[in-house]
């Protein structure tokens, strides 16, 4: 009888504590998985935005770049000296590279960006102005600049590996670039 | 011992049985001698003193003071010296009970006290008479008892 | 019933255990099942956000094809705006898709598929755009870029149909598989519960069963134990137990009264028993309670208890050891009150001594009849027959007619005296029972009365009889008696005939036989042709010196018959007279037969 009692009593104990473990379990898995939940919607909402913003910025940064690529062919038109000529068509060609390699990534990040190809000539003016010549030489080197600080933005953005390579690269080579505006800018002053 | 004589003995605490008894040998004009007692006590002295005469036959009533005639018949019969002598019980009553002691005891025969004196004188004639190594030899429980 | 119980106490857990899995099961399978329709729900919600994505793609699209033919046609720069924010817009739903695409690379494929066409579109717009001189629109250069852009729409929106096409097909082999799944669960969970409900309904038929027959169990304890407590009280007896492990007893509502106390009004220990125990036996008491200690069965114990009251009660006790299913040793015990019992005892050992006193005065009383009453009788009857013999001549004529009274008189008192002695011997304890020939008796008992016989000229006839168990001398005295009084009481005109028969009957048919003992009678007529008496003394004859005649017509001491009487009785059988004056009297006589 004794012993009998001391095993009913075990069971119901047994079984109160599977009981109350698990509600305890289940509740606490409910809690766990609306959080879970919660953070993977903020971490979509949050790779989302970032996509928005790397697409963005890449395309500003494309604009910038047919910006450049336009503003160096149309310098090479104007400007007389080769020296010069021949500084402002490599920027042109780096510019030319990095706008390949753009549209690379960009079609691999699902990201549209207008073609380099797209460029085209703008009916130029063709005088020898001096002014006009560092006009446009300035606004170059303002665009490689705004590159620059968008290259910057875009790095701080994204956290993707590729961008990062890319844009390390980029931002070398458009520093180089920038050197060499400023170049034909002190030339072109020193000149006149 | 005169062998003419037959010796009887009774023992009786009765005055009036003893001089029915002796008177009733006299009328028979046998050659008998009686002698009589008063009690078991008296009878068992006499008969282990030595002058004693053995009787031929010894009527023994039962009812006795002192030393009852079954007390009497019981040491006589554990003495081989009395093996001769025949007993007969001389008593008023004749119940089942005493006739079958008095029987096993070894007594040889039983007398119921007879109530006239006629028939006393014909019972004592016949028990004087009895061939007694006849009837100890035939004896039974059913001719134990005396009947006239 | 115990064993049932238990077999059914088994069954009941067994089925407390498959209920509570099946209910764990069914818990389980539902959960699982809600799961998997939040899922479901939740994969619908994702294809659609897709399908909306690309659509919306599609319209931006179309909205820059729209905006720009605008343009075409009006020149006017406000057309151009959803052109010029179209790369902006698709980026952002790219975006969007890039995250909801993550975990389906085929659809990502499809995707860059469909941005690269995008882009050659974009391209398209420009170069039509461009291509196009100053409002010229037949200009065949513009017309087949134009076109050119129509068919990368075509190719976009094929495109596209395609990816939503693989989308639904992804989400229709899915969501089969899941209803697969979810048609079987609902089937499943209740087969479960119908299987659990079963066996639920078991169970509750099991207790019920269980308990209707606990009740009616209960009810016959409830009865028993009543009547128990009744038949305590009315055979004066309590019970007791005593759990020897723990010594804990108990003791019956009339183990209290035995001890002159309220049922339970005190608590059931040995101390406070023994404090009813009479002084003198505590000590043997205590002494066979410890011997209860160690044997299994013991003897009756006898003590006494003093009551408040100061009565004191012989009592008897009686102990058996059980041992229970728990392994203790239990005794059990009675009680019984025989103070009665030992009152009547000794009551009947005093009535005992008393007749033992009786019978001995009784024996010498017979004693003194036949030995000292008939001495002096024969002692007179000696001195008359003297008298007579030899005084004879010296008497007068009168002198010896009072002699002739007197022997008379003595002659008639000695027949008394021997008739009172053998009445009272008729009674004595020492009675044999033999199996006897009875014709040899009626011979001994024809024998015993051979001179009257012959004397009177009796004829006597008989049938024959069978042997009989009987006290021998008894059954002749009977015949003697029987066949005396026939003769004695003869017809003066005839000479007595007795007639004896014999048969034997079966009880219940003879109305004369009252209580009967056996089953079967011997039945014994004797039929005389004497002077016979009136029935109405039929009775009265069996009385003890009851006489229907003068003493000197007939010489009856009237013992006679109240002999015959006694020995039938002696023999638990029966004896009837029947008579007609101056015919003949008949007496019936039935024996049992063993």
């Amino acid at each position: 009888m004794k012993y009998l009692k001391t095993r009913r009593f075990t069971i119901l104990i047994l079984l109160v504590i599977t009981t109350i473990s698990l509600s305890f379990n289940s509740c606490d898995e409910l809690i766990k998985n609306k959080d879970k939940e919660k953070q993977e919607q903020e971490q979509k909402n949050k790779s989302i935005t970032n996509n928005k913003n790397e697409a963005k910025l890449l395309l500003m940064l494309s604009k910038d770049n047919h910006e450049v690529i336009k503003l160096s062919k149309t310098l090479q038109q104007i400007i007389t000296k080769d020296s010069i000529a021949d500084l402002v068509k490599t920027i042109e060609k780096t510019h030319i590279n990095i706008a390949k390699e753009f549209s690379e990534v960009a079609s691999d990040k699902l990201i549209s960006i207008p073609n380099y190809t797209e460029v085209t000539m703008q009916q130029t003016i063709d005088h020898d102005n001096l002014n006009y010549k560092i006009q446009t030489l300035k606004k170059l080197r303002a665009k490689i600049d705004n590159q620059l600080y968008l290259l910057e933005k875009l790095s701080k953005t994204t956290n993707s590996k590729d961008f990062q390579n890319i844009l390390s690269e980029t931002d070398s080579k458009i520093n180089k670039s920038l050197n060499k505006a400023d170049n034909i800018l002190n030339n072109l002053n020193t000149n006149s | 011992m005169q062998e003419d004589y037959i010796n009887i003995i009774l023992a009786d605490d009765d005055e009036d049985d003893r001089m029915f008894f002796t008177d009733a040998f006299e009328d028979l004009k046998m050659t008998t001698k009686v002698q009589t007692f008063n009690d078991g006590v008296y009878l068992m002295d006499y008969l282990n003193s030595t002058e004693a005469t053995l009787p031929n036959v010894l009527f023994l009533d039962l009812n006795m003071p002192r030393k009852s005639g079954l007390e009497c018949l019981q040491e006589i019969k554990q003495d081989p010296k009395f093996k001769d002598i025949a007993i007969a019980i001389y008593s008023t009553s004749a119940s089942e009970e005493d006739i079958e002691n008095t029987f096993v005891q070894g007594a040889n025969i039983y007398i119921k006290k007879p109530s006239s004196f006629k028939k006393l004188k014909k019972v004592l004639s016949e028990v004087v008479t009895i061939n007694w190594q006849y009837h100890t030899n035939n004896m039974n429980k059913d001719n134990f008892l005396l009947r006239l | 019933m115990i064993k049932t119980l238990s077999n059914n106490i088994s069954f009941l857990r067994a089925m407390l255990y498959i209920s509570a899995l099946v209910i764990l099961v069914v818990g389980a399978l539902t959960y699982r099942s809600v799961t998997e329709v939040t899922k479901s729900s939740e994969m619908i919600t994702h294809t659609y956000k897709v399908n909306v994505e690309l659509e919306q793609i599609l319209s931006y699209l179309k909205d820059a094809e729209t905006g720009q033919r605008g343009y075409i046609i009006t020149n006017d720069s406000v057309f151009l705006e959803p052109y010029l924010s179209a790369r902006n817009r698709i980026n952002n739903s790219f975006a969007e898709l890039k995250v909801l695409t993550k975990n389906t690379p085929q659809l990502k494929s499809k995707l860059i598929d469909v941005n690269t066409l995008i882009n050659k579109r974009l391209i398209a717009f420009k170069t039509s755009y461009r291509s196009l001189p100053k409002k010229d629109i037949e200009d065949p250069n513009f017309k087949s870029n134009f076109r050119n852009g129509k068919t990368l729409m075509d190719s976009i929106r094929d495109q596209i149909k395609g990816v939503i096409k693989l989308q639904n097909n992804l989400l229709n082999k899915r969501s089969d598989e899941y209803r697969s799944d979810l048609m079987a669960t609902p089937l499943l969970l209740f087969s479960l519960l119908l299987c659990s409900l079963i066996l639920i309904y078991l169970a509750y038929n099991s207790i019920y069963k269980n308990i209707k027959r606990l009740k009616i169990a209960n009810e016959e304890l409830e009865i028993f134990k009543e009547s128990t407590n009744q038949s305590e009280i009315v055979s004066k007896h309590g019970s007791w137990t005593w759990d020897q492990n723990n010594d804990v007893f108990t003791f019956s509502d009339n183990l209290y009264r035995l001890l002159g106390e309220q049922p339970q009004s005190f608590e059931p220990t040995i101390q406070n028993f023994m404090q009813y125990v009479h002084p003198e036996d505590v000590e043997q008491l205590s002494q066979q309670v410890e011997n209860m200690k160690k044997n299994v069965e013991l003897p009756y114990i006898y003590y006494r208890v003093v009551h408040k009251n100061g009565n004191i009660k012989h009592l008897k006790a009686y102990g058996k050891s059980i041992i229970n299913d728990e392994e203790e040793t239990v005794l059990l015990g009675t009680t019984a009150d025989i103070t009665d019992e030992i009152i009547s005892f000794r009551a009947l050992e005093e009535r005992n001594l008393e007749l033992e006193r009786n019978n001995q005065e009784l024996s010498s009383f017979n004693y003194v009849a036949s030995h000292d009453l008939q001495e002096p009788l024969r002692k007179i009857q000696t001195f008359l027959s003297r008298l007579e013999d030899e005084e004879a001549e010296k008497l007068s004529d009168r002198g010896t007619r009072y002699i002739d009274r007197i022997q008379n008189a003595a002659t008639r008192m000695r027949l008394l005296i021997d008739d009172l002695l053998q009445f009272s011997r008729s009674n004595k304890a020492d009675k044999v029972f033999e199996e006897s020939n009875i014709n040899l008796l009626l011979e001994a008992a024809k024998q015993d009365l051979a001179e009257v016989i012959s004397a009177e000229d009796a004829v006597i006839t008989s049938d024959a009889f069978p042997s009989m168990t009987v006290i021998p001398f008894q059954i002749q005295q009977l015949f003697v008696n029987l066949l005396g009084n026939a003769i004695k009481y003869k017809s003066e005109k005839r000479s007595p005939v007795i007639n004896i028969t014999h048969q034997v009957i079966e009880a219940d048919n003879d109305p004369q036989i009252t209580k009967p003992t056996k089953p079967f009678y011997h039945k014994i007529t004797f039929t005389d042709n004497g002077i016979g008496f009136d029935n109405e003394y039929a009775d009265q004859i069996f009385v003890l010196f009851s006489r229907l005649h003068n003493k000197d017509e007939y010489s009856g001491t009237g013992i006679g018959l109240s002999i015959c009487k006694k020995i039938i009785e002696n023999h638990k059988g029966h004896i009837i007279a029947k008579g007609k004056p101056s015919i003949g009297a008949t007496f019936i006589i039935y024996l049992p037969i063993d």
